[in-house]
């Protein structure tokens, strides 16, 4: 069995079994669902697993946590939960059936089976139930207890285990990783949670209409957080093209700023940079080579007018002050310093000419020479460094 | 005048019916709850969000269904009050004209929302949250919906020579949109009477997610707008000649295609494929690009690519990708015999149409290194000439109708580089050939093919 295995599986199942398992000994045995409402959260999970808010890098939160945590607030055991995460991600398959329907049946009821658990913890941790004010009619009621507990696992716990399984890919700063991922997902894993928690609430007052009306606020926020993922994708694929330009020119190989923007990411990750500077790097990396749209009409120039004249242009039709500092710096030759602008033009440097020399890294003899000629370039041992990782991990493709 | 006159009873009339609806209704609700009522209204009002020209997302109507499922037609007919203060800020102009009608139509909506809800419930005699209420909240949502776009519908007829039936058949968006607002008012009616006022906070956290995706959403699409702007500053850096016509024709697209009542959705692609219509010339090289004299046939024939290295570069923008069509064709002929890839009018479509006229029209009425502008009637008369073999003759219409609406004028603010360095810009010559005139850097066939397609040479000028 070997460690990707042992990280994915093995470690995320028994965390959810130990977790999951804590419902036999501390639920008090009393679940709110009958086989109607479990038929219909599982048609509610199947919807909303077509319904995922997709963020950055295409990975899309799964908003039918909303429904499972309801279940898992209301106390139903682990099996049920489990049942309604998977049963509605294989539902939701048979209508799209892109992407591993195994892996994500797994992950989805594994994550079901500890929120159970989780809730079961919380309600023996947490206050009694709460029972809302009501002059007529059934009360709202809610185990406070449950509901913050589920909270902190969508909130937190969930997105810090994501993390922890991609442990290759996210290298040695993780617990940064960690922090930034449950940043960025933090609106989503609140509506989520609130969601998840007004379900719960409302199910003894609205019964078997609680699922189509406490979902309208979270497909509101989905509304507003795809948009939001539209634009950025948009933004991003826009400065992704304006690196074409300069490529038009026929001075640079075609493709030549969308490979040096890919290595210059995973060495920025590499090397600890917060994930704001990552994404100036890798602008700066699709845009480095835009002084030659300036310099066409006068003579050849240097790599330092290059830059200069790349960072000129950026600052008058993109308004990017950071990436075009970034740009300048790095034609500059080797610059000292520490911040992160000058680490990140050292690293657009250093990817630059690793993607103009092409080289070979299977070869001894050229990752030998590449190490060589990095090092005199940008004289920067810890990019050179991380840069030969990255070429290992992931490769380097020929222009 | 009489339309004025049409208007103001119009608005007096809702005005006097709303007056009587909140006179009727306030002896009947309690005070507390209607303050309430008029502060989320008013609340409501004030965050209203444009999210694009055609759509404000405001939550009073959700507000108005809340308050028919607590207090009846009445509270939310009083409700319906504090949106005034929100109407009377924000007229531009004929505030009181404005506000009167705004908060009498509300009003109105609110209790013809809240009429059905009470015809069900007191037929049938269910309770809340009883299936048959929650129905009749969806119906009251759709009443409130239905009785509002008629009323705007008929304030649009009266004022302006737009149909009633045009501006209700738009109806069809706001109403699926009642689905998910009464599942809203339920729940919140729910958690309000049921639970507490604090487990609306619950909801509050995805209604704030939305707004706050929406919003940032919009940010980050003006700051894609400006990237896209700066592919044209980056081609303007390049080509001297052109600078302001991609602009230009972006904006006179954009008119074109409203009065073709293109959507919404086209124009704002319209506009950005407008804007990026000639970045191809990128891959012109830059001595072709500004070469004072005729282009010879290779120098034509790089020419003449740009439109295929436009597209190639656009090719990773998903958003742009139902757009880049226009940037691919915009030098081909309904006749088929454009460039670079010959395609006929079948593979044209209006949008496209739309860019390739607008662009002909500022190449001809712009100052050119080889020429002056031409006058707008004299483009304008070219256009008709070349129409069913060149150009669309309902755009060219709709492009006349603008061009005479908007008072447009011939380009002069640039200079070509021939007058930066002093040289004498020819002037222009009757009867020169708008297809040839469209493409900037034509002026090699311009001399040699003064009226036919670019693939039938008649001898040079």
């Amino acid at each position: 069995m070997n460690r990707v295995m042992v990280r994915t599986v093995v470690i995320p199942a028994a965390l959810a079994v130990v977790v999951g398992g804590s419902w036999w000994l501390l639920s008090p045995g009393d679940p709110g669902l009958g086989i109607v409402d479990v038929l219909l959260f599982m048609f509610a999970a199947a919807v909303m697993e077509l319904l995922p808010i997709n963020l950055r890098d295409g990975r899309g939160v799964p908003t039918s946590l909303a429904v499972v945590g309801a279940a898992a607030i209301l106390g139903e055991a682990p099996h049920v939960v489990a049942a309604i995460a998977g049963g509605g991600c294989a539902l939701a398959w048979l209508v799209d059936r892109r992407g591993g329907v195994v892996t994500t049946l797994r992950h989805r009821a594994l994550v079901g089976w500890a929120l159970s658990g989780m809730a079961a913890i919380g309600a023996a941790l947490g206050p009694a139930t709460w029972q809302g004010v009501t002059e007529a009619g059934a009360a709202a009621e809610l185990n406070a207890g449950a509901a913050v507990a589920v909270g902190v696992a969508i909130i937190v716990g969930i997105p810090m285990l994501e993390v922890l399984t991609r442990l290759d890919i996210v290298g040695r700063y993780w617990f940064r990783r960690m922090i930034e991922t449950v940043h960025e997902n933090g609106l989503v894993g609140a509506s989520v949670t609130s969601t998840a928690v007004l379900g719960a609430l409302v199910h003894p007052v609205l019964g078997h209409w609680t699922l189509a009306t406490m979902l309208v606020p979270l497909l509101a926020a989905r509304v507003g957080l795809e948009r939001l993922g539209l634009g950025r994708r948009a933004y991003d694929q826009t400065i992704r093209a304006m690196s074409r330009l300069p490529e038009q020119l026929g001075s640079v190989s075609s493709g030549h700023g969308v490979r040096v923007a890919a290595l210059a990411r995973e060495v920025a990750l590499e090397l600890g940079l917060d994930a704001a500077t990552v994404a100036d790097a890798v602008r700066a990396s699709h845009l480095h080579e835009m002084g030659r749209i300036q310099l066409e009409r006068d003579a050849p120039a240097g790599q330092r007018e290059l830059a200069r004249a790349g960072a000129s242009v950026i600052r008058e039709v993109a308004d990017l002050d950071r990436v075009a500092t970034i740009v300048e710096l790095h034609g500059r030759g080797p610059v000292e310093g520490s911040d992160p602008d000058t680490v990140s033009a050292r690293i657009v440097a250093a990817c630059c000419e690793l993607d103009r020399y092409a080289p070979d890294p299977a070869k001894p003899d050229q990752r030998h020479e590449v190490v060589i000629r990095l090092l005199r370039h940008v004289q920067d041992i810890d990019v050179v460094a991380a840069l030969t990782r990255v070429i290992d991990r992931v490769g380097v493709e020929a222009p | 005048m009489a339309g004025h006159r049409g208007l103001t009873g119009y608005v007096a009339s809702t005005a006097l019916v709303a007056l009587a609806a909140v006179a009727w209704s306030l002896p009947h609700v309690d005070a507390r709850q209607a303050a309430i009522v008029c502060v989320a209204v008013l609340t409501a009002e004030v965050f209203a969000s444009t999210f694009r020209e055609e759509v404000t997302a405001s939550l009073s109507s959700i507000v108005a269904l809340v308050a028919i499922i607590i207090g009846g037609p009445q509270l939310a007919i009083v409700g319906a009050l504090g949106a005034l203060p929100v109407f009377l800020v924000r007229a531009s102009d004929r505030r009181v004209l404005r506000a009167s009608f705004n908060s009498g139509q509300y009003a109105i909506s609110a209790g013809a929302g809240g009429g059905a809800y009470l015809l069900i419930t007191t037929t049938t005699g269910a309770a809340f949250p009883d299936l048959v209420t929650l129905l009749a909240v969806l119906a009251a949502a759709v009443t409130h919906c239905v009785v509002n776009h008629a009323l705007v519908a008929g304030v649009i007829a009266v004022s302006t020579p737009d149909r009633f039936r045009d501006t209700f058949h738009t109806i069809g968006p706001s109403l699926a949109m009642q689905v998910p607002y009464a599942g809203i008012a339920i729940l919140t009616v729910v958690v309000v009477e049921r639970a507490s006022w604090w487990a609306l906070a619950l909801m509050a956290v995805p209604a704030l997610t939305a707004r706050y995706g929406l919003l940032a959403f919009h940010e980050l699409d003006r700051a894609t707008d400006t990237m896209v702007r700066s592919f044209v500053k980056a081609i303007e850096i390049k080509d001297l000649y052109t600078r302001g016509h991609s602009e230009r024709v972006a904006a006179l697209s954009v008119h074109v295609a409203e009065e073709m009542q293109i959507p919404y959705e086209q124009r704002r692609l319209t506009r950005y494929a407008a804007l990026l219509h000639d970045v191809g010339k990128i891959g012109v090289p830059l001595c072709i690009i500004n070469k004072p004299g005729p282009l010879d046939d290779d120098e034509f024939a790089q020419m003449k690519l740009h439109p295929t290295i436009g597209a190639e570069i656009l090719r990773d923008i998903d958003f742009l990708e139902p757009a880049i069509d226009i940037v691919r064709y915009h030098h081909e002929r309904l006749d088929g015999r454009g460039y670079p890839h010959g395609v006929g009018s079948e593979d044209l479509t209006p949008v496209v149409r739309i860019v390739t006229a607008v662009d002909a029209f500022d190449a001809m009425t712009s100052t050119r290194s080889y020429r002056r502008a031409l006058t707008v009637d004299a483009a304008l008369a070219e256009l008709h000439r070349c129409t069913t073999s060149q150009f669309d003759p309902d755009v060219v219409a709709a492009l006349e109708t603008c061009v005479r609406r908007l008072g447009w004028e011939p380009t002069v603010e640039f200079a070509s580089e021939a007058e930066l360095g002093g040289a004498e810009v020819p002037e222009s010559r009757a009867g020169e050939s708008a297809a040839l005139q469209a493409d900037e850097r034509a002026r090699a066939t311009e001399t040699r093919y003064p009226l036919g397609p670019v693939d039938e040479p008649r001898g040079r000028g």
